[in-house]
């Protein structure tokens, strides 16, 4: 197995291409303005001062984006002031989407905790629904049979129906959420479900003996 | 081992690619087929004999459990077999989508470069080999730029391979900028990203209406009225949580739809 040795830049993509676009309209080449910028680690400069060629050691750096070694490399062998100028550009677009992307994130953390609270409570919500479940099969017997007997069970077939509906609620609002560890939380839910129904049918079974 | 892995072989390949590509593209097509590797591919056809098995598993027990021989198990089994390959295409659909939505968002930096490529080497393939003889990387653009290269080596005319190659891009500014790429065009800025970003926000807000609507009024509506209509000691009751996972699935679907695959945080 080959092992990659690649230094991280010390600065972000856009920072590092701005650096270097300064340089370049000073009239510098690229070899030097890789040398003069501080966002390249020494390790970096030390190589491409023992020999290395320019593309080689921009391959060896990596990158926030790795696509971002394609415009250094196109400018291999020379450069003029349009493709400057496109650099420039690029660096300008790739700080704008950074931004309006670093928005977005906050706002979804946001979301994340709000979905993190929803499932919470349609996860208890449910399993109390799972938990009442005794009363609703009396209510049935009641209505065909016109006599009913309250039998607190733990389990039933309607409160392990409930049980899946739990846990496919939970793997959806997870997917919404784009959450880690799923299986995790998923049997957290599934326990607490449990915890719900039998702590139910204890509170149903202490008030019928009253 | 070799025995084995024969077997298994023939098990994926009774199952038809086009089918599966159907299945996690959906009808539209709305993901172009370049994004979905052979890996995705496989791993659909591991996840859809997986929930076969567990499918005629379930149909077994039920048998058992009731001690005779009913439809109504095989049914449920169905059901269950139907709704979990529906769940878990629509999971690879999003992971599909999204990685679909990253290639896109920074496709402007190879296109720019590419540019740069074109205007002082005046040749555009000289300029996709120098990138990719340099990059030790291998992204999703490098097997872009490899395919393009692969066909231009095949004879293809140069404008027609780019027409070609742009219609992987999901946005209309990038597709006409890589087509007159030798005019000197790129691209200065992307007004288009922006307001999709805006507009992803905004549905964000919407999505949790739509769900608090299906994951808590839904399974409280239903459970009121079924267990009224449904004896509590039948194994038709199975057939709610079913119910919920189909329609939970389809909704998903259409969230993600709206904002072009999973949100990612």
């Amino acid at each position: 197995m080959v092992v990659e040795l690649r230094y991280k830049l010390l600065s972000s993509d856009e920072d590092f291409l701005y650096d270097i676009i300064e340089y370049l309209e000073n009239g510098e080449n690229l070899e030097r303005s890789l040398i003069l910028t501080k966002s390249v680690p020494i390790e970096i400069k030390l190589e491409l001062q023992l020999g290395m060629s320019f593309e080689k050691v921009i391959s060896l750096i990596k990158f926030n984006y790795p696509i971002s070694m394609n415009l250094l490399l196109s400018l291999a062998f020379n450069s003029n002031e349009e493709a400057i100028r496109r650099i420039k550009s690029t660096a300008d677009i790739i700080k704008k989407q950074q931004e309006a992307l670093e928005e977005k994130r906050v706002l979804l953390l946001v979301h994340k905790r709000r979905i993190k609270i929803i499932r919470l409570i349609s996860t208890l919500v449910i399993g109390t629904l799972a938990g009442f479940s005794p009363i609703t099969t009396s209510f049935y017997q009641l209505i065909n049979n016109y006599t009913s007997t309250l039998k607190f069970e733990y389990f039933s077939i309607l409160s392990f129906s409930f049980l899946f509906v739990n846990i496919l609620n939970n793997y959806f609002l997870m997917e919404l959420a784009n959450e880690d560890f799923k299986c995790r939380k998923l049997s957290f839910a599934l326990i607490l479900h449990l915890l719900c129904v039998v702590f139910i049918t204890l509170l149903l079974r202490h008030i019928v003996s009253f | 081992m070799k025995v084995r892995s024969k077997v298994i072989n023939w098990i994926y390949s009774l199952i038809p690619d086009n089918l599966i590509l159907m299945l996690i593209l959906g009808k539209n097509e709305t993901l172009p087929k370049f994004f979905v590797s052979s890996m995705d591919i496989l791993t659909a056809k591991k996840k859809i004999i997986g929930s076969i098995l567990t499918g005629l598993i379930l149909c077994s027990a039920l048998n058992l459990l009731l001690k005779k021989f009913s439809v109504l198990s095989i049914l449920l089994a169905l059901l269950f077999v139907i709704v979990s390959i529906f769940v878990l295409m629509n999971h690879i659909h999003s992971t599909i989508a999204s990685r679909y939505k990253k290639f896109d968002e920074m496709v402007f930096i190879l296109i720019n470069s590419l540019s740069i490529g074109v205007l002082i080497h005046q040749s555009l393939f000289y300029s996709i080999d120098l990138l990719l003889k340099n990059s030790f990387v291998k992204t999703e653009y490098d097997i872009f730029l490899g395919e393009i290269i692969a066909n231009a080596n095949l004879g293809e005319d140069e404008n027609l391979l780019l027409q070609k190659s742009s219609k992987k891009f999901f946005t209309e500014e990038y597709r006409k900028a890589l087509e007159h790429l030798s005019n000197g065009r790129y691209i200065k800025s992307n007004p288009r990203f922006l307001a999709r970003i805006k507009r992803e926000i905004s549905t964000v807000e919407d999505n949790i209406v739509i769900f608090i609507a299906v994951s808590c009024l839904f399974p409280l509506a239903l459970s009121m009225i079924i267990p009224l209509v449904i004896d509590s000691n039948s194994l038709s009751l199975f057939l709610f949580p079913l119910i919920f996972g189909l329609f939970g699935s389809l909704f998903l679907r259409f969230i993600q739809g709206k904002s072009g695959g999973r949100i990612e945080v």
